[in-house]
């Protein structure tokens, strides 16, 4: 599951490979990182210095989504998450390569995860931690959601070989503007979700 | 692991003074996936190759190979002689 964010004019935005290399590993290293630092910020005590954990973790989940919104319109982006009609040869060839990897990457954390919960809720005497409030349960979906985006991008970021400095600036000016379409079958499908959340929510509630 | 396929698509483009552009809209396709033809990166789909024997005018054989390309100026010297 992936989205491709088209630029206004319609035109791919040039990314370099260290770029989107830089850009994925923030976000898949920031954002756990900021979850817990924000989520254990109450360990520093009820002070100051739980105050400046907490807003330090807000930073650097900040940042990996700001991170996300620079890679969302980039060329490797458009691999991963543009209509499979708008894509040639190589481009599919590259999309199934990076969800395979992102498939198998996420199918051993969730088991993984799965494994450290039922042992952190089975096994008292270890007295794991493991998510008990709504905010946790947020955080991980986030989480979970952000690296469903990035993970395949992240793949091609580091194994695409780096050809854009072959390319003249008048080949990639060059390169065909098409007019950004509107997919309304997703924004309803994102609406839908939030609103049956919403109401699953009030209903749980 | 699949084998290597040799191409002579940049030499083909310089002889008829194609940019990777003007090559890759001629058989639709992104130009930068010319650009991972050329260098070897990419092994090119049947369809995709035979577009582009179709808009070379020339066999398969003669743009994509298993085996290396002889440089053309061997082959020209040697058809000399």
């Amino acid at each position: 599951m992936s989205f491709y964010m088209r630029t206004a004019n319609g035109r791919v935005a040039q990314r370099s490979r260290a770029s989107m290399r830089l850009a994925t590993g923030i976000i898949l290293a920031g954002y756990p990182l900021g979850a817990l630092l924000t989520l254990n910020s109450s360990l520093a005590g009820d002070g100051s210095g739980a105050f400046a954990l907490n807003l330090t973790g807000l930073a650097i989940i900040a940042i990996a989504i700001f991170a996300f919104f620079y890679i969302a319109p980039s060329y490797m982006q458009r691999i991963v998450g543009e209509q499979l009609c708008e894509l040639d040869d190589l481009e599919r060839d590259l999309r199934q390569k990076a969800y395979a990897f992102a498939y198998h990457l996420l199918t051993g954390l969730v088991a993984s995860a799965i494994f450290y919960l039922a042992v952190a809720n089975d096994d008292t005497r270890l007295t794991l931690w493991a998510p008990d409030s709504y905010t946790h349960w947020n955080t991980i979906f986030w989480g979970v959601l952000l690296y469903c985006f990035t993970l395949p991008t992240a793949y091609l970021a580091w194994t695409m070989p780096d050809i854009a400095h072959e390319f003249g600036e008048d080949e990639l000016e060059a390169e065909p503007v098409r007019k950004p379409g509107v997919r309304w079958w997703l924004w309803g499908l994102i609406i839908a979700g939030g609103i049956g959340g919403f109401i699953l929510a009030r209903t749980i509630t | 692991m699949s084998s290597p396929i040799y191409n002579r698509l940049p030499v083909l483009r310089a002889e008829r003074g194609l940019s990777r552009k003007a090559l890759a809209d001629s058989v639709g396709v992104n130009f930068q996936t010319i650009g991972y033809l050329e260098r070897g990166d990419y092994s090119p789909s049947l369809e995709l190759a035979l577009k582009l024997s179709e808009y070379f005018e020339l066999p398969v054989e003669m743009i994509f190979s298993l085996k290396p390309f002889e440089p053309l100026s061997r082959i020209a010297n040697q058809r000399d002689q």
